[in-house]
């Protein structure tokens, strides 16, 4: 890892790390008989994005996160700790397993969720007993959301789970079709973590940006964005929040910039004809400030001072915004740079306050958060 | 005196159009269902799932010393018809309709093309620029592709000749009729969804363009993008250039920050500016003057708009300037655009 690095004063709370099994046949022991057979003989597709449409210009992962003990980026727990966790002071760290990401692609609901429940195992005893700073978000699909709730109640309650990752076809989040998944997690005080797959824009049957088809990977990458923002509004519009008080989203690598224009609009047109929007009872951005928190990660780049003050202005912004830095993937954002960028009335909310609030105190399930301070 | 970048005009029975169309023609649109097809298709801009909506007058603006962009939103809907052919003559009698009974000395037309036929687009456009006193702008409705898509080409040449801007506008059915661009996410069943999200048609239109070159080979286009609102515009600017920096070696033909293409050839419309006022911070984020130049207002009248003295209240100081920059839209300089 590139030095100079800097602990924060406050104990960092990293809600977006991707841990990857070395090889993706270890995931077999756990695994029925049965499937075991099903994957050797087929295979396992552990990534979402159709590279053979959109192709990554460069590598996705830092080349700096590549343990010399070999396996992909973000496989050694041991060579993570000591590159990224400890340096940066990280004190808890959000685990969303990316090679899941791959069931995105998949068409047979049933070998889905034997590969996501494989999995959640496989970090669950792996990572997650391995250090205490190890949070782990099991990971379910919309392919069957009553197996995917099923999944959900075989971990809630353990230790070290804090959230549920949940991967996303086409069917968007307010959809009544993941309401199981949204009664096991409101039963169980689990945030509903969502990050890009990478199958986004790919498939029938993956949700895309607007407009159409953009040409080039970095142009789909301008506006992916566009995805997470419509998927709050599909929640607020169809009433999801007022059906499951209490149920939280985190929305990981969605930006947050569009806030500040999304949710005046909303709030514009539903006061201009709130019958327009029946299922919300009251102001979009209070069913967005109340259930919603948002990932750093991809920071922003302002232009000026006054844009950078901006940024951050949306109103109860404080409370939505947690820190991540996506490790290992190339536009890895470390806690100094963003919180060079973060008002300082805000930092302690953006390192592990808000984290807190939103996940409880089971992700910071080591020590009292005083003691972590450098 | 302000220079309104989307007035919406229209007509009011489809027999008005019939006139401006060869015989043959006429006698495939004065079917029943085309012709009552008006009510549902004037709506459309509306974006609304209310079946009932108040009669709107959509005559042109009087002549009274304001200057107007005429947008035919009728038109506009194109984008969702199955017949490609038929919408060409259906987007030809609206233009030709238009500058005969619509366009005056201070309001011009925005000329409907097809985005499904860049060839006659074009021609299109050349046909009918020698009366350059009646055409503002050239509309194109979303297509299959976007913006900066070479397909295009042949519009974009031919809109720099006639030194017009292109025109942007959602029609209403993006996100609902099978063939129109899709909205973001997946399908959404809700017209308060895909109103809420149409902001993001203009983002993807504005980055196809950038990430495609389309102001590298016409360094001299014009875009106005009309009825969006206006405050996504420097979250996507910044995000661009970020992209940019980072996949610049895989975009040789985007030559500079995406953001610096977009003075003096792109602007965004105010429409609805009260997003401004609720969201409080929107001078901030339009901190420098060269950004606030990318502003011009744009009423969206008949349809529930703004007027002048909303966008007044609303920008402040910044708004005198916003009231009258449509004129460096339309006509590449701050001169009058009156004939």
């Amino acid at each position: 890892m590139s030095s100079p690095v800097r602990k924060e004063k406050y104990p960092v709370v990293d809600c977006d790390i991707h841990p990857m099994v070395a090889d993706v046949r270890r995931l077999l022991p756990f695994m029925s008989e049965s499937w075991r057979r099903h994957f050797e003989v087929r295979g396992m597709r552990v990534y979402a994005r159709a590279r053979d449409r959109y192709n990554h210009p460069n590598i996705t992962y830092r080349a700096d996160a590549v343990s010399p003990a070999g396996g992909p980026a973000g496989s050694d727990i041991e060579f993570m700790l000591a590159t990224h966790i400890e340096p940066f002071g990280i004190a808890s760290a959000l685990l969303l397993p990316q090679q899941p990401y791959g069931v995105t692609a998949w068409g047979d609901p049933d070998s889905a969720h034997a590969f996501y429940a494989a999995s959640n195992d496989y970090f669950f005893e792996q990572w997650v007993p391995f250090d205490d700073r190890m949070s782990l978000a099991v990971t379910v699909s919309p392919h069957d959301p009553k197996a995917a709730a099923a999944e959900i109640r075989r971990f809630a309650g353990q230790p070290g789970v804090v959230g549920i990752q949940l991967l996303l076809l086409d069917t968007m989040l307010g959809s009544y079709t993941l309401d199981p998944i949204y009664e096991a997690a409101v039963e169980n005080d689990l945030p509903v973590v969502v990050h890009q797959s990478g199958s986004e824009g790919c498939y029938y049957g993956s949700q895309g940006v607007a407009g159409g088809v953009p040409r080039s990977y970095g142009e789909r990458h301008v506006v992916l964005t566009q995805v997470g923002a419509a998927n709050v509004v599909d929640v607020i519009v169809n009433g999801t929040l007022e059906k499951f008080p209490g149920l939280k989203f985190v929305m990981v690598e969605w930006g947050f910039s569009w806030l500040s224009h999304l949710l005046p609009r909303m709030d514009l047109l539903w006061q201009r004809d709130p019958k327009a929007a029946p299922r919300a009872k009251k102001l979009p951005s209070e069913y967005v400030r109340e259930a919603f928190t948002f990932s750093t990660q991809p920071l922003d780049e302002t232009e000026s001072p006054a844009e950078l003050t901006a940024l951050f202005e949306t109103p109860g912004l404080e409370s939505m915004l947690l820190f991540s830095s996506d490790y290992p993937h190339y536009d890895t954002d470390d806690p100094g740079f963003v919180m060079a960028r973060i008002p300082d009335s805000m930092r302690s909310k953006v390192c592990y306050e808000n984290a807190l609030a939103t996940f409880g105190d089971k992700v910071m399930r080591f020590r009292d958060p005083a003691a972590a301070t450098a | 005196m302000f220079v309104d970048c989307d007035r919406h005009v229209g007509v009011g029975q489809y027999s008005d159009l019939f006139s401006h169309m060869p015989l043959a023609w006429q006698r495939h649109f004065e079917r029943v269902e085309f012709v009552s097809s008006i009510d549902e298709a004037s709506n459309h801009i509306r974006v609304s799932e209310r079946w009932d909506h108040p009669h709107v007058d959509v005559d042109p603006p009087a002549d009274d010393g304001d200057e107007y962009l005429l947008v035919p939103h009728q038109g506009l809907t194109i984008n969702g018809w199955a017949d490609r052919v038929g919408a060409k003559v259906f987007a030809a009698a609206i233009n030709s309709y238009g500058l005969e009974n619509w366009a005056g000395p201070t309001r011009k037309l925005a000329l409907v093309v097809s985005p499904h036929d860049p060839a006659w687009s074009a021609a299109e456009i050349t046909r009918l620029a020698h009366a350059r006193s009646g055409v503002g702008a050239v509309a194109i409705p979303l297509g299959d592709s976007m913006l900066g898509s070479f397909t295009l080409n042949p519009i974009y040449e031919a809109c720099v000749a006639a030194d017009v801007p292109v025109l942007v506008h959602f029609s209403g059915v993006e996100g609902r009729y099978l063939g129109a661009p899709p909205l973001s996410g997946g399908v959404h069943l809700s017209a308060f969804s895909r109103l809420s999200l149409m902001p993001h048609l203009a983002e993807s239109n504005i980055t196809s363009l950038v990430f495609e070159g389309a102001f590298e080979t016409f360094p001299d286009l014009r875009v106005i993008f009309a009825g969006f609102g206006f405050t996504w515009l420097p979250s996507l600017m910044w995000r661009m250039d970020r992209e940019w920096r980072t996949f610049r070696h895989d975009l040789p033909w985007v030559k500079e920050p995406p953001s610096t293409y977009l003075p003096g050839r792109l602007w965004v419309t105010t429409s609805p500016v009260e997003e401004a006022a609720i969201s409080g911070e929107w001078d901030r984020s339009f901190s420098s003057q060269q950004l606030r130049l990318l502003l011009a207002f744009g009423s969206h009248q008949p349809f529930d708009g703004d007027s002048a003295a909303d966008v007044t209240r609303v920008l402040g100081d910044a708004a005198a300037a916003v009231l009258t920059n449509g004129k460096a839209a339309i006509t590449g300089s701050r001169e009058s655009v009156s004939s």
